[in-house]
């Protein structure tokens, strides 16, 4: 199966349909989405490097926390994910490894307030896997 | 609860049946048209999800310019009991107080229509405006704390405004129960730098005139007079408020697990109003609460100078009111025949107090809350006053703008290869934006007209309409 993201219809905020290979490639695309959104699809360097550990509930609340954290990094940080490793650990944790730019916060052009639960959806389908979050902007 | 039946009731209101797990029935304010809309999407779904909540009184309603949130619809209102019911931040949303002032001048408007050119750079230079806007003034950790407690109090003691101000302000510009320890670190980070900046996204500063009077007394009363020039400002409070919200919904997932509360949607994750993750939550939220309000008056501040600067004392703004859009307060209601203190959610809804409120200002105790209703930045806003209707039904509240019905991609199509600045100069609005995608999303079309919502709440009782104000010149965030 191929990975990627789109946004699809929703009134007032952000809709993203992704899909990938396994459950770690749908947080890896969600980073991409999230930067793409961020800087309407700028092309970004890949020469800054982050760390990240997060834990979640469970896997849906892991994946809107995840978001949440590649926002923050670009908001608070100017850090903007060009691509990521993600590797799922027991328990709704994860650690991945960031590729971006750094300083970059000029580059933000969206604002994207949150990720959040309504219609929230992480699942495996019979080709990998397939996430749905709205983002509040 | 998906697809639930809307029933029409009266002219302006639609019910779904309380069935299944729905505590209470849901209660929609529209006409037709506007109903026809809300079937598209999902928000009367929205409205059966809030009717489970423990609690709940009365109804869930939701307001003409109701739309698909998430957790709640956008418009939508709903009070709990104190010892039953819950505090939900999807009953709030991101941005907490997220709300609109107005003010009004000297000047009418063929003082300023020469100048209006140059004066929509002088505001758009005025104010921070646009993604990740910063503050022109320096905060430190404890001044924020202090803002965070004093909220639009904390601006005019520091020389942002008058003493005034203060008395038209919901809640005086300063809610009760604010704990700065309940805000997190990221939180602070977020809102130390921004405090006295528009943000982005459908947030505005607009200079406008009065077109249209349509209850002369109460248009007197809020200092309303034809051809008058008015300023009105939508804003919130920015990063510290979206942070608050995010930072409250992980603890309140657990508390709902914790109390065993059933959520039909995850965002409507909720405590019940006496346990301590409500607190921590009321400290945080009424934290923003304040910031949003000393937000808004900063930049009050920042507007004065630029029509002072440019229109001399003519130019000087007196504040009319400012309400709060995205809040749960505590306010006490007439519930099956006695007086009650309920937690009331507003997501996009205004409060709308009726005259003899006593929380409405003296000025205005008499004709009722000013509750101001902006519209798009191609066509008007209007000016409603709150009525006893709306203290009977809606526990004191109104609509709070005209809702979209397209989505920001779809507004965007719609404005491709179409040049938006010039033709809303040629209709007479100078608009200034660090973005063209901002304004493009924002076009008139994205939106329902705003006199349609009005025209509901005024036909259904809930508010009366005052005035309607004209756009002259726009700063879109």
């Amino acid at each position: 199966m191929s990975r990627g993201f789109k946004s699809i219809e929703h009134t007032a905020d952000l809709a993203l349909a992704l899909w990938a290979e396994d459950e770690a490639g749908i947080f890896e695309v969600a980073a991409e989405a999230i930067t793409d959104n961020l800087t309407e699809g700028a092309t970004l360097g890949a020469e800054a490097r982050q760390r990240v550990t997060l834990r979640g509930l469970d896997h849906e609340d892991l994946l809107v926390r995840w978001i949440n954290e590649i926002l923050l990094l670009a908001i608070l940080d100017g850090f903007l994910t060009r691509r990521a490793s993600v590797r799922l650990l027991p328990e709704a944790a994860l650690e991945a490894t960031l590729w971006g730019e750094a300083e970059a916060s000029a580059r933000v052009v969206a604002e994207l307030k949150s990720a959040t639960y309504h219609h929230l959806e992480l699942a495996p389908t019979p080709e990998g896997w397939r996430a749905q979050v709205i983002i509040d902007v | 609860m998906k697809n639930p039946y809307l029933r029409q009731e009266s002219e302006y209101t639609w019910k779904i049946d309380a069935v299944g797990p729905m505590r209470v029935p849901g209660l929609i304010f529209g006409s037709e048209r506007i109903i026809e809309d809300v079937r598209q999407d999902r928000s009367p779904e929205q409205v059966a999800n809030v009717a489970t909540l423990p609690g709940i009184i009365g109804h869930s309603i939701a307001m003409p310019d109701i739309h698909w949130g998430y957790g709640f619809p956008i418009g939508g209102v709903a009070a709990f009991d104190e010892a039953e019911g819950v505090v939900s931040p999807g009953g709030v949303g991101y941005d907490i107080n997220c709300g609109v002032r107005l003010m009004t001048s000297g000047l009418q408007r063929e003082d300023i229509v020469d100048d209006l050119e140059r004066f929509s750079t002088d505001l758009y230079k005025a104010i921070p405006s646009g993604v990740g806007s910063k503050s022109p003034v320096s905060l430190s950790a404890s001044d924020l704390d202090e803002v965070l407690v004093e909220g639009a109090a904390w601006a005019v003691r520091k020389g942002y405004g008058r003493k005034a101000d203060l008395e038209v302000i919901e809640e005086r510009g300063q809610i009760r129960g604010a704990d700065p320890d309940k805000v997190s670190k990221r939180a602070k980070q977020r809102g130390l730098p921004q405090l006295g900046s528009l943000g982005s996204g459908n947030h505005f500063c607009e200079l406008g005139y009065v077109d249209e009077i349509y209850d002369p007394v109460a248009a007197a009363a809020f200092g309303l007079r034809q051809g008058g020039v008015t300023v009105m400002l939508h804003s919130g409070s920015r990063g510290l408020g979206y942070q608050v919200c995010d930072d409250s919904l992980r603890a309140m997932l657990e508390a709902s697990a914790k109390y065993g509360i059933k959520l039909p949607d995850r965002q409507l994750c909720a405590a019940p109003l006496g346990s301590p993750e409500a607190a921590d939550y009321f400290g945080a939220m009424n934290s923003a609460v304040n910031y949003a309000f000393a937000n808004r008056q900063m930049m009050t501040h920042f507007v004065r100078e630029a029509m002072r600067a440019r229109f001399g004392q003519a130019g000087d703004l007196d504040l009319v009111y400012d309400v709060c859009h995205n809040i749960a307060k505590w306010e006490t209601h007439l519930v099956e025949g006695q007086q009650r203190r309920v937690c009331v959610h507003r997501k996009g809804a205004t409060r709308a107090f009726g005259p003899g409120h006593a929380d409405v200002p003296r000025a205005y105790r008499e004709v009722g809350q000013p509750v101001l209703i902006p519209g798009d930045m191609g066509r008007y806003s209007f000016v409603l006053a709150g009525t006893q209707k709306a203290m009977e039904t809606t526990f004191g509240s109104s609509c709070h703008g005209a809702g979209r019905v397209l989505s920001r991609s779809k507004a965007r199509e719609a404005a491709k290869g179409r040049e938006l600045f010039k033709e809303l100069k040629a209709q007479g609005i100078y608009v200034r934006s660090p973005s063209p995608r901002t304004v493009a999303e924002e076009i008139s079309e994205a939106y329902k007209d705003v006199a349609d919502v009005v025209e509901v709440m005024d036909g259904a009782g809930i508010a009366r309409k005052v005035a309607r104000l004209v756009p002259l010149a726009v700063v879109k965030g």
